[in-house]
């Protein structure tokens, strides 16, 4: 949009300036393939403001302003290929450069692939959403590139900072969820064709759409106009978490009378994708209408509704990965034939955007926006009440829990009967759920009530928003954005009955309370529920947040620089609709309302030693409100307020050296991040938390929600990406990233038991005192990564290429609540354990590195052109060597102390060893299309 | 300017805070010099052997025992044998801490808890002393010289089997090397004195 009115800014210089002697250059832009002109593609002579769009015929023109001498002139359009092209401008002269060709990016084919990982959950919650690959899908530096495709696979995370702190927009209204921060990706997956037009920006860059955060911004542009009309048909098969996706898009173009429309549609489907159990179910709609009213106002209807339903694959502990393999799923069970997963997740939640673009004048622009979503997001899983746990792996079930027996604190877990007790553990025979006996369980009780029942934990937001950009070209040299918007979202939480299965109903009461703390709703107690029906918690979650931004971009001839600065507010409150037993006073109705009020800085420069080299610098100072998910830690049960959830603090700056020449492209990058003051909060469902009083094991399991506060983070490192065109047909790509991203300080740990209320202590709140995260490593990212890659392309069509990837220093999740004073503290005495072994304590918290890996990739294409279409076919095969290797995990936050957990790992075969999420092995990915 | 300041800033963090796998503190405990909270892999009842620790017979058969009760490992001393034929007239029970370095820390203090069981005479005692010049040969247990240390030591009067402190007992004057010692005189044959004498969470800390 900004180069647009920047382009015709210019081109009205030209006509005013016309009587001078013209000295400038002009060409014109076809699609290699068809050899069609190519209207709408931006043109820029780089190192100056000069950026023009061709017109119809692909023609465009600087014939004013261009300094004779060597000049670079770069042409660039979204899913093609950057060209840039030197030229030796003279005095009085217009240089005509005849006709470039621009080709297909084959990185839009590789988008295709890439929306796999990112709709994979490590963990219960929204924490696929954490991999930063899918924001990088549009993006052209070979450091991001191989950032997203070669490593995404592996969870690399940029800088080692998750989704939290970028923004995701579609037409600058922003995706990420006000609960977590993170944008739900399912919402609108399976529509590459329809989301490929994507600005991204990295790290605290300049956005033209909002103030942004430190890890960077993504903006998916819908505007019907700009889709390049035509037709595309494909179809792809895949083995990772699907099997099969068709994809339909038909973009109309502006038509005479002012109207242009894109409508897309996809499916993807899978019986079982890559690990066991996990079905896939996904339909994709995608329509936006755009009327051009005049020249100065045009209006665009965006509706994107996108469906996933899929099931989850479990974390594994070492002994359950030996036992069945990586590929193992404890979610599953068989059911009259068919794998039944018991873990799915199921999204749904429309989005519907009117956009009006106004154009004042040629300078000035200013785009409103109002957004509406609604639907719902739903995780499954079992419930029972006073019955056995029907997770196969349930540590009971695995033969460590055998040979870890300490009876009267004497291993005996390699005696008989205890080796025998292992040979015979119930895992080794069923490994997967076993629906008939639940379903026997339910249909064999005295009053007929369902003992294990299928719920889902059901979010349903309902949120509008309003946003409004503003754009301005001040003066030559001065450019102003600035934007306003208004999120109001209400959130509504409950666990929702899906499937009795085979009982006739089910009680609403916590078998673990004790008298009113069985009720989940005193207003109500003793309830009996069916399908369809609420029960265990219910309550509102209600956000208002307001923000503003302005920026103000300068841009002179050796040195470009901008400074921008936010201001948002934010207002939480819940509403509980239940009044919980264990909570009487303090979970029905509402909460206090609690306001946060957040400002942020930054600025940048780039400084241009010669039109081929450039320093940048861009640092950032902002405050983070603490999401509703950390505020409310106990939101399920009660209205308490995390008075310790305070605003994060966050710092960030970075510098590089980027190289940009016809034939070689390369940056590097360091950068420092630190994050003050955040707070993190993940509930689990923790097996053996509690004191196991009746010698069953049976009540010794807990809900329990961890929330650390005040917790300090460091991320810093260096990053490197080069591509060098060897010959016209070969690339060479290069990139390394070497980060430490780690904890810095020592956070203050509160656990939730709820179990643990009673009388006198009403409010279970744990206070665990400090915890010694500091210098532990940040989980959930290699830190290190390393990639080289060939790439060919024959001038007839096809290409292949190949990349090779290292991937080293990714660490395990490690549990705050072991590393406090609680740790080393003896439950019997209250005091210290006797005679602590510092070198045995050390090693059983030295914080788990997993193994180094290699990668190979290949990917490959060839594109033919038969009556006016476009046949192609896009190939890929990851991980071409079959590597396995652990793509994070996690300590099982059990309340261990020194003595426990010694001789846990003491008996040989931990019963609660940490759980492990793998890569996918070796995988491929075929796509066909038609495009026309 | 102040982005080059930035600059120069994260480069300077880049070089001067690398952190190695190893660099993580542990949370806090109190260090123990020497001591045993007697939970070292023994069957209720099994005679106490305790790596670096002594279990001697002075007189009698009966040796320091390892009990259990209520998910806890204690040490126990009685004379009491419930096989008659088996029970002698004098017992005599020492257990004995290994070799402790007094000369590494300063404040050294000695606590423990102890509770009785059926000990309804004052010549049925327990003692805690010290010795100097003891040198872990148990041929010399009872030649060397044995300083009784004041313990609150439960009188005839007090709950069996109900632990108290023992206070703590300064030991902070001594240097050298020394060996503490828990001994009970008791007999198997005289039901006056053939109560018994239960330990745990023995430990000496120290100032550091």
């Amino acid at each position: 949009m900004r180069k647009l009115v920047l382009s015709v800014l210019l081109s009205l210089q030209a006509l005013i300036a016309f009587s001078q002697a013209p000295t400038g250059v002009t060409g014109k832009v076809v699609d290699a393939k068809s050899q069609r002109p190519m209207p709408n593609v931006v043109v820029a002579v780089m190192n100056t403001n000069l950026t023009e769009l061709t017109d119809q015929n692909g023609v465009f023109s600087f014939k004013q302003d261009v300094a004779a001498g060597e000049q670079m002139v770069q042409i660039k359009s979204t899913g093609y290929k950057d060209q840039i092209v030197p030229v030796t401008i003279v005095q009085g002269q217009v240089l005509d450069i005849g006709t470039v060709a621009l080709e297909e990016d084959i990185s839009s084919e590789q988008q295709l692939s890439l929306i796999t990982i990112t709709e994979n959950d490590l963990g219960d919650d929204n924490s696929g959403s954490e991999n930063t690959a899918g924001l990088l899908q549009a993006t052209r530096d070979a450091f991001q590139q191989a950032a997203a495709f070669n490593w995404g696979q592996a969870r690399f995370r940029i800088r080692g900072l998750d989704n939290e702190y970028g923004v995701t927009m579609i037409n600058g209204v922003t995706m990420n969820k006000i609960y977590d921060g993170r944008p739900q990706w399912s919402n609108w997956g399976g529509l590459n064709d329809a989301t490929r037009n994507q600005e991204f920006t990295m790290g605290t860059a300049a956005s033209d759409y909002t103030f942004g955060s430190i890890l960077g911004t993504q903006e998916i542009n819908t505007r019907a106009s700009i889709f390049r009309p035509g037709t595309r048909v494909s179809f792809s098969g895949t083995n990772t978490n699907y099997s099969w996706r068709a994809m339909g898009t038909h973009a109309s173009g502006m038509s005479k009378n002012g109207w242009a429309y894109v409508v897309s549609g996809s499916r993807r489907w899978a019986q079982e994708g890559y690990f066991e159990g996990t079905d896939y179910d996904a339909f994709s709609l995608f329509a936006s209408v755009e009327k051009r009213f005049n020249e100065h106002h045009s209006l665009n209807f965006t509706s994107i509704y996108a469906q996933n339903s899929r099931g989850k694959n479990s974390p594994n502990t070492a002994e359950v990965t030996n036992l069945a393999g990586e590929k193992y799923n404890s979610y599953w069970g068989w059911q009259n034939g068919e794998k039944r997963n018991s873990r799915d997740k199921d999204v749904e939640e429309p989005i519907n955007m009117l956009s009006h673009y106004w154009k004042f004048n040629d300078k000035s622009s200013l785009q409103t926006n109002v957004a509406f979503q609604t639907g719902s997001v739903g995780n499954s899983r079992l419930d029972y009440q006073d019955a056995r746990n029907p997770d196969p792996t349930y540590y009971r079930n695995l033969p460590s829990y055998f040979t870890s027996t300490y009876l009267n604190g004497v291993f005996v877990g390699n005696q008989e009967p205890y080796t025998t007790y292992a040979q015979n553990a119930t895992f080794r025979t069923n490994r997967q759920i076993d629906w008939d006996f639940l379903y026997y369980a339910n249909q064999h009780t005295e009053d007929g009530n369902s003992v294990y029942v299928l719920y889902e934990d059901r979010t349903d937001d309902t949120q509008w928003t309003a946003n409004s950009i503003f754009t301005s070209q001040l003066s030559e040299n001065v450019a102003m954005n600035a934007g306003a918007s208004f999120r109001h979202l209400k959130s509504h939480n409950f666990q929702n009955l899906l499937d009795l299965m085979g009982g006739n109903f089910y009680r609403d009461i916590d078998p673990f309370g004790e008298g009113d703390q069985e009720q989940s709703d005193l207003n109500n107690p003793n309830r009996i529920v069916g399908e369809g029906d609420t029960f265990g918690y219910n309550y509102n979650l209600t956000a208002t947040v307001a923000d503003a931004f302005t920026q103000f971009k300068f841009a002179y001839k050796s040195v470009d620089f901008y400074m921008a600065q936010n201001f948002t507010r934010s207002e939480y409150q819940r509403e509980g609709l239940y009044r919980n037993g264990y909570y009487a006073n303090d979970s029905f109705g509402k909460s206090k309302s609690i306001v946060f009020e957040n400002f942020g800085f930054k600025g940048g420069l780039t400084y241009k030693i010669t039109g081929q080299h450039y320093l940048v610098f861009n640092g950032l100072y902002m405050t983070k409100a603490p999401t509703m998910r950390n505020v409310f830690p106990n939101a399920r049960l009660n209205n308490f307020i995390m008075e310790d959830a305070v605003d994060e603090r966050i710092v960030s700056a970075d510098g590089s050296y980027v190289i940009r020449t016809p034939k070689l492209k390369a940056r590097l990058t360091g950068y420092f991040a630190k994050v003050k003051d955040a707070t993190e909060t993940s509930f689990f469902f923790a097996e053996g938390v509690f004191e196991d009083t009746d010698g069953t094991g049976d009540n010794t399991d807990a809900f329990v929600a961890e929330t650390v506060t005040h917790l300090d983070k460091k991320y810093m490192g260096g990053e490197l990406g080069l591509e060098y065109q060897i010959t016209p047909t070969i690339k060479i790509l290069g990139s390394a990233a070497y980060g430490q991203y780690t904890y810095d300080n020592n956070p203050i740990v509160f656990l939730n038991q709820d179990a643990a209320a009673t009388a006198e202590n009403p409010n279970p709140l744990i206070a665990y005192g400090a915890s010694r995260m500091k210098d532990y490593k940040l989980p959930g990212t290699p830190q290190q990564a390393y990639s080289l890659g060939l790439e060919y392309r024959d001038p007839h069509f096809w290409w292949i290429g190949a990349n090779g990837n290292y991937l080293a220093d990714n660490y395990l999740d490690v549990s705050p609540i072991l590393r406090t004073d609680n740790f080393f503290r003896d439950p019997q005495t209250g005091e210290s354990f006797i005679n602590i072994d510092q070198n045995r304590a050390r090693q059983l918290l030295k914080q788990e590195k997993f193994d180094n890996f290699f990668l190979l990739n290949l990917t490959g294409g060839k594109s033919w052109r038969i009556d006016g279409k476009t046949f192609g076919f896009f190939a890929s095969i990851n991980n071409l060597l079959d590597e396995s290797y652990k793509t994070g995990g996690f300590e099982q936050a059990r309340n261990a102390n020194y003595r426990e957990l010694d001789r846990d790992l003491a008996s040989g075969t931990p019963a609660f060893g940490p759980k492990y999420f793998y890569g996918y092995g070796r995988t491929y990915f075929v796509n066909l299309y038609i495009q026309f | 300017m102040f982005k080059l300041f930035g600059f120069a800033f994260a480069s300077a963090a880049l070089l001067s805070s690398c952190v190695s796998d190893d660099d993580t503190e542990l949370a806090n405990y109190t260090p123990t010099l020497a001591g045993t909270d007697f939970e070292v892999g023994l069957y209720d009842g099994d005679a106490l052997e305790i790596q670096g620790w002594q279990n001697y017979a002075e007189a009698g058969d009966m040796p320091w025992k390892s009990q259990y009760y209520g998910d806890n490992n204690y040490a126990e001393f009685t004379a009491y044998e419930p096989i008659a034929e088996d029970r002698d007239p004098v017992n005599i029970g020492w257990l004995i801490s290994p070799a402790v370095n007094m000369d590494t820390y300063t404040g050294e203090v000695l606590s423990f808890q102890i509770s009785q069981s059926y000990v309804t005479n004052a010549a049925n005692t327990f003692q805690v002393l010290i010795s100097t010049d003891y040198d872990g040969n148990e041929a010399n247990i009872t030649s060397a010289t044995w300083t009784p240390l004041p313990a609150n030591v439960p009188g005839t009067s007090a709950t069996y089997f109900e632990f108290q402190d023992s206070g703590d007992i300064d030991l902070s004057g001594y240097t050298g090397t020394v060996h503490i010692a828990f001994k009970v005189v008791g007999s198997g044959t005289n039901p006056n004195l053939d109560g018994g004498y239960q330990i745990d969470n023995v430990k000496i800390t120290y100032q550091n």
